[in-house]
C-alpha cells in the first residue's frame, strides 16, 4: 500500500510510468466489468479507455490517496451507466465470442453462465458488477447510483434469483 | 445456489476474459505520454468500434439480412392472405367482443414485408423456435436479402398539431418537456399549476403549494410486492395515471402440468409445443407485467382508485393523444415458451387486461425473440382497451409522433448498417400497420427522426469503414421514399437534431461543432441551406425565441478532442443559410448533466426566461451535483441561481419547474420552493413523507 501511495503521489506530478503501474493492478477487473456491464467489447475498450484518460487528466484532483481504485472505479461506473442511456439506438448485443482463454475452463459452464448473466436488466448487470469487480458495498454502490442501499440490495437479489432460476431451468 | 456462491460464479466466468491490446498498461502508459490520443473521439465512434465492426456484428440478434447496393429500391408486396379472426379457439373474455367484430370488419395490413399479420399462433411458435435454436447454435448471420417492399395503403391526411414550436409562452407553468409537441408524456414529476405531484418508489405524493407554501395534500399508496416498482405518471385534469411494474411469482409444479390446455391458447399450438413433452416441472417463474392504475384526484386529500389495466412485459414507453393512452411493454419472455412447461400451462401469449392478443393481432419479421406489446386505452372510458397489437422483434426503438407510431432498429452487415423503419397508423386507438422502409446508417439522436403532417424526415449516420457520412431522408404519407440528401458532414456523425416545420438542424461533431440547415420544403429535393463551425459539440438542441436555437453539451479541446466542460450555446438562426453564434457559457467545473440524454430532465422555457437543469462534477474525488438556472438577456447567458443537490439523490430525477413566480426542485425525497423575484431566495421546504 505504502507502493502505491508512492505511485499515486507521482502520478498526481504528472508520471505516467507511475500510473501505469497503478493501472496494472486494476485494468483486468476494470475490464471486466466494463464488458460485463455493457455486454459488449467494444463498448467495454472505449469505457476503460475513457475512463483512464479523464483519471489521469484529473488525477491532481484526488485528494485522499488510499481511495484510488473506488475513485477510478466511481468514473468507470458512471461512464457505464452514461452509456446505457446513449446507446438508445444501438443494436443489443448478445456476445457469443469473446476473445478468452477459456480453453483452461470448462467452457460450456462459462458461456452459460454469461449468456444468462447478459440476459440480465442493464441496471443488474452494472450492480453486480460493481459488487463483484469493483469490490463495492451495497452503501457505496447506493451512494454513486444515488439510490438506497436496501434498493440496491433488493435488485441484486432479485437479479441474482432470476439468474439462478434461468441456470436451472 | 446461494447468492455468494453465484457471485464467485460470474466473478469467474470473467477471469479468462482478456482485454484488447489497445488497453496493455505498456500501451496505456504509451498513450499517456504520448497525450495524442485525445485526437481520437470520445464518444460513440471510436476506432474500437470501428475496428470491430465485423465482430459485433456476430453479436447482433438480424431481424432481416440486407444486401444493400446503396440504392433504395422498391416494389409493391402481395397483399398478405387474411383470415377471419372469428374462428381464433378463444374463449372471449369481457370486452373481447366488440374488438372481434371491429377486427372483422377491418382487413389487417402488413407493415411492407418488415411485419407481417400472423395466420396463426403456429406461425409465431416456429419463429421462436427459430430464434432460440440460432441462439443455441450460436449462429452467424451473413446471408440474404433486403426487404425493402411497399405493399402500403395510403393513409389519410390528417390535420396535425403543429409540433417542435415552443407553445409555453403563455402558460402560468412549466410542463413536462415532450418529443413531440401534443403528444403527452409520463413522467416522475408533474404539475398542474396549483398541487405538485412526485412518485417515489411507494407511490405519488401530492403537495399543494396554494398561498406559497408547500403543504403535503395527499398521498397514492398502490399495494406494493417487493419486487414491484413505481414508474412515472400522468396528470390529466382529475384523473392522475401510474404506471407500475409488476412481477408475479408462481411456483409450476407437476399437479398443475396435469391442467388441461388454456382456453386461451390455439390447439395446434399447444400440440407442436416440445413444451408438452418436457415433463416434470417445479420451478419458479417470475413474470414481468405492467400496471396502469388510474385515480381520481379530484379530491386530492383522498385519491381513489378507479380503474386498473395490466400489461404482459416490461414497460417500454408510453403516449397520450388526448384523451387516448398507448402503453409500449416488452415482453422478453416469449422465448421461454419454446422451452418451459410453464409456457404449456400459461400460454406465452402476452396478456392484456386477461385477454390473450389475438393472432391476427400480432405482427411477425423474419427473426425475433421479444414482444412489443402495444396497446390503447380511452382514458374517459377505461373499461374496455380498445385495441392491442403485438410485433415481434429483436430489439426496436419508438417514435411516436401525431398521426403514426414508428418503430426502428439497425441491423448490420459487414461494415454497413441499415435501419429499417415500420410506420403503424393510430386513429382514435385503433392502430393499424402502414408500410416499412429501410434506409442507410443508424439514428443516433432521439430527435433525429420526426413526422410533420403525417410524413416522415430521418437524419442517419452512416459509419461504413473509416469514413462516416450523414444522411437525410424524406418521406411520404405511404412511407415511400421522396427525397433524400447524402454526404453531410463526411467522417462527421449525428450529435443532436430539431426539426422546425421545413427546415431541420443538426449538430454533427468530429473536433469542432458544425450546426447544419436543411430545408424540407420540398419533399423531393432537401437543401443544405447552411452551415456554422464553433468549438465543443452539442448533445441537446432546444428552439428558442425569435429565430434562437439553445444548445447544451460539451466543450472540448479543438486539437485533442478532450471534453472541457459543459457548454450552453445560443444560435441564431433568423437566416438558415448563415447560422451565427450569439454566446456560449462553459461551466468547466462540471463533466456530465442528465439533460443531456433525457430531455425530461431540462427545463427550458423562453417565455418564462428560464433555463434549468442538474449537472454533476465527478472527476474531483469531492462529488458536486447542483441544480443551475440560467436566463437569456441581452444576448448573453447568465447563470440565476445554483442550489447544491444532497450526494444521495437519483439526478436524472430531479426536475426543475416553476408556478407563477416562484421556482420549484423536486425530487423523490423533497420539493425546495424559490421565490424568482427575491433573487432566488429560498421560501419553503418539504420533506415528502416516504
Amino acid at each position: 500500500m505504502n507502493q502505491n501511495l508512492q505511485q499515486i503521489k507521482k502520478a498526481k506530478a504528472g508520471d505516467t510510468d507511475a500510473f501505469a503501474e497503478l493501472y496494472r493492478e486494476i485494468y483486468l477487473d476494470l475490464y471486466r466489468f466494463a464488458l460485463y456491464t455493457l455486454k459488449n467489447p467494444a463498448d467495454a475498450e472505449d469505457a476503460v479507455s475513457e475512463t483512464v484518460m479523464d483519471a489521469f487528466a484529473s488525477i491532481r484532483r484526488l485528494r485522499s490517496e488510499a481511495s484510488f481504485r473506488a475513485w477510478i472505479f466511481r468514473i468507470l461506473s458512471i461512464k457505464c451507466k452514461r452509456r446505457f442511456s446513449e446507446r438508445g439506438t444501438l443494436c443489443e448485443a448478445l456476445p457469443e465470442t469473446l476473445s478468452d482463454d477459456s480453453a483452461l475452463y470448462d467452457y460450456a459452464e462459462i458461456l452459460d453462465l454469461r449468456n444468462q448473466f447478459f440476459r440480465l436488466q442493464d441496471d443488474e448487470r452494472l450492480i453486480i458488477s460493481m459488487h463483484i469487480f469493483a469490490g463495492y458495498t451495497s452503501q457505496e454502490i447506493a451512494k454513486i447510483l444515488h439510490k438506497s442501499a436496501g434498493t440496491i440490495r433488493s435488485r441484486e437479489s432479485r437479479a441474482l434469483k432470476k439468474l439462478s432460476m434461468q441456470l436451472t431451468s | 445456489m446461494k447468492d455468494q456462491q453465484l457471485l464467485d460464479a460470474i466473478r469467474q466466468s470473467a477471469e479468462p476474459l482478456t482485454p484488447p491490446e489497445s488497453l496493455a498498461p505498456e500501451q496505456i502508459a504509451a498513450t499517456l505520454s504520448s497525450r495524442t490520443v485525445h485526437a481520437k473521439r470520445t464518444r460513440r465512434f471510436s476506432p474500437a468500434r470501428a475496428a470491430s465492426a465485423a465482430a459485433v456484428l456476430l453479436f447482433c440478434c438480424i431481424l432481416s439480412v440486407v444486401t444493400w447496393n446503396g440504392q433504395i429500391t422498391s416494389k409493391p408486396a402481395p397483399s398478405a392472405p387474411k383470415e377471419a379472426s372469428a374462428r381464433a379457439k378463444r374463449v372471449a373474455t369481457a370486452g373481447d367482443s366488440t374488438q372481434s367484430e371491429r377486427k372483422e370488419k377491418t382487413p389487417r395490413q402488413n407493415a411492407g414485408s418488415l411485419y407481417t399479420v400472423a395466420k396463426s399462433y403456429d406461425q409465431l411458435y416456429e419463429i421462436l423456435k427459430a430464434a432460440d435454436e440460432r441462439i443455441a447454435r450460436e449462429e452467424d448471420l451473413a446471408t440474404g436479402a433486403i426487404m425493402l417492399d411497399g405493399g402500403m395503403e395510403t393513409s389519410a391526411t390528417k390535420e396535425f398539431a403543429s409540433d417542435a414550436s415552443d407553445a409555453s409562452a403563455a402558460k402560468k407553468y412549466s410542463s413536462t418537456n415532450l418529443q413531440t409537441q401534443g403528444v403527452d408524456e409520463s413522467d416522475l414529476i408533474k404539475t398542474d399549476g396549483r398541487y405538485i405531484y412526485t412518485a417515489s418508489e411507494q407511490g405519488v405524493a401530492i403537495t399543494d403549494t396554494a398561498g406559497g407554501g408547500l403543504q403535503q395534500a395527499g398521498t397514492i399508496r398502490p399495494t406494493l410486492n417487493a419486487s414491484d416498482s413505481i414508474l412515472e405518471f400522468y396528470v390529466d385534469h382529475t384523473a392522475l395515471l401510474l404506471l407500475i411494474q409488476r412481477h408475479q411469482t408462481s411456483l409450476t409444479t407437476e399437479a398443475t402440468v396435469e391442467e388441461p390446455p388454456s382456453p386461451d391458447m390455439d390447439d395446434a399450438y399447444l400440440q407442436s409445443s416440445e413444451a408438452h413433452k418436457m415433463g416434470r416441472a417445479s420451478s419458479f417463474q417470475q413474470d414481468a407485467f405492467t400496471e396502469l392504475c388510474i385515480y381520481d384526484i379530484s379530491d386530492p386529500a383522498a385519491p381513489v382508485l378507479s380503474q386498473t389495466m395490466t400489461q404482459d412485459g416490461y414497460y417500454h414507453t408510453s403516449r397520450k393523444i388526448g384523451d387516448i393512452f398507448y402503453l409500449f411493454t416488452t415482453d422478453t419472455e416469449l422465448m421461454q415458451s419454446v422451452s418451459t412447461e410453464y409456457a404449456k400451462r400459461n400460454g406465452c401469449i402476452p396478456l392484456v387486461n386477461e385477454t390473450a392478443i389475438p393472432y391476427d393481432r400480432i405482427y411477425l419479421p423474419e427473426r425475433g425473440s421479444m414482444g412489443l406489446v402495444l396497446s390503447s386505452l380511452n382514458i374517459k372510458e377505461p373499461k374496455q382497451v380498445i385495441d392491442s397489437v403485438m410485433i415481434v422483434h429483436d430489439y426496436v426503438d419508438v417514435y411516436v409522433g401525431t398521426d403514426s407510431i414508428y418503430l426502428y432498429h439497425a441491423t448490420f452487415q459487414n461494415d454497413e448498417a441499415l435501419t429499417q423503419i415500420a410506420k403503424f397508423q393510430m386513429e382514435n386507438g385503433i392502430i393499424n400497420a402502414v408500410n416499412a422502409a429501410a434506409v442507410p446508417g443508424t439514428i443516433l439522436d432521439t430527435f433525429a427522426i420526426h413526422e410533420s403532417r403525417n410524413t416522415l424526415r430521418v437524419l442517419t449516420t452512416c459509419t461504413d469503414g473509416q469514413e462516416s457520412d450523414n444522411r437525410l431522408y424524406l418521406f411520404d404519407e405511404g412511407l415511400q421514399l421522396t427525397g433524400s440528401l447524402t454526404g453531410i458532414a463526411r467522417g462527421e456523425q449525428i450529435y443532436a437534431a430539431r426539426y422546425l416545420e421545413d427546415t431541420v438542424y443538426f449538430i454533427t461533431y468530429r473536433n469542432t461543432d458544425p450546426l447544419f440547415a436543411a430545408d424540407l420544403s420540398d419533399p423531393t429535393h432537401p437543401i443544405l441551406l447552411g452551415a456554422l463551425e464553433i468549438t465543443g459539440f452539442s448533445e441537446y438542441l432546444h428552439f428558442w425565441e425569435n429565430g434562437t436555437l439553445l444548445g447544451l453539451g460539451y466543450e472540448t479541446d479543438p486539437d485533442t478532442g478532450e471534453t472541457q466542460g459543459l457548454k450552453l450555446v445560443m444560435f441564431d438562426i433568423s437566416n438558415p443559410t448563415e447560422p451565427k453564434t450569439l454566446d456560449s457559457l462553459v461551466m468547466k467545473d462540471f463533466q456530465y448533466s442528465p439533460a443531456l440524454y433525457n430531455y425530461k430532465c431540462i427545463l427550458a422555457d423562453p417565455g418564462q426566461n428560464l433555463i434549468g437543469f442538474a449537472a454533476e462534477s465527478y472527476l474531483s474525488d469531492e462529488y458536486l451535483l447542483e441544480y443551475d438556472v440560467f436566463a437569456w438577456e441581452n444576448g448573453r447567458f447568465t447563470q440565476k441561481w445554483s442550489e447544491p443537490m444532497p450526494e444521495r439523490i437519483a439526478q436524472d430525477a430531479i426536475r426543475g419547474l416553476y408556478i407563477e413566480d416562484t421556482f420549484y426542485i423536486a425530487d423523490a425525497a423533497k420539493i425546495r420552493a424559490f421565490s424568482m423575484s427575491d433573487g432566488f431566495e429560498k421560501i419553503a421546504e418539504l420533506e415528502i413523507g416516504g
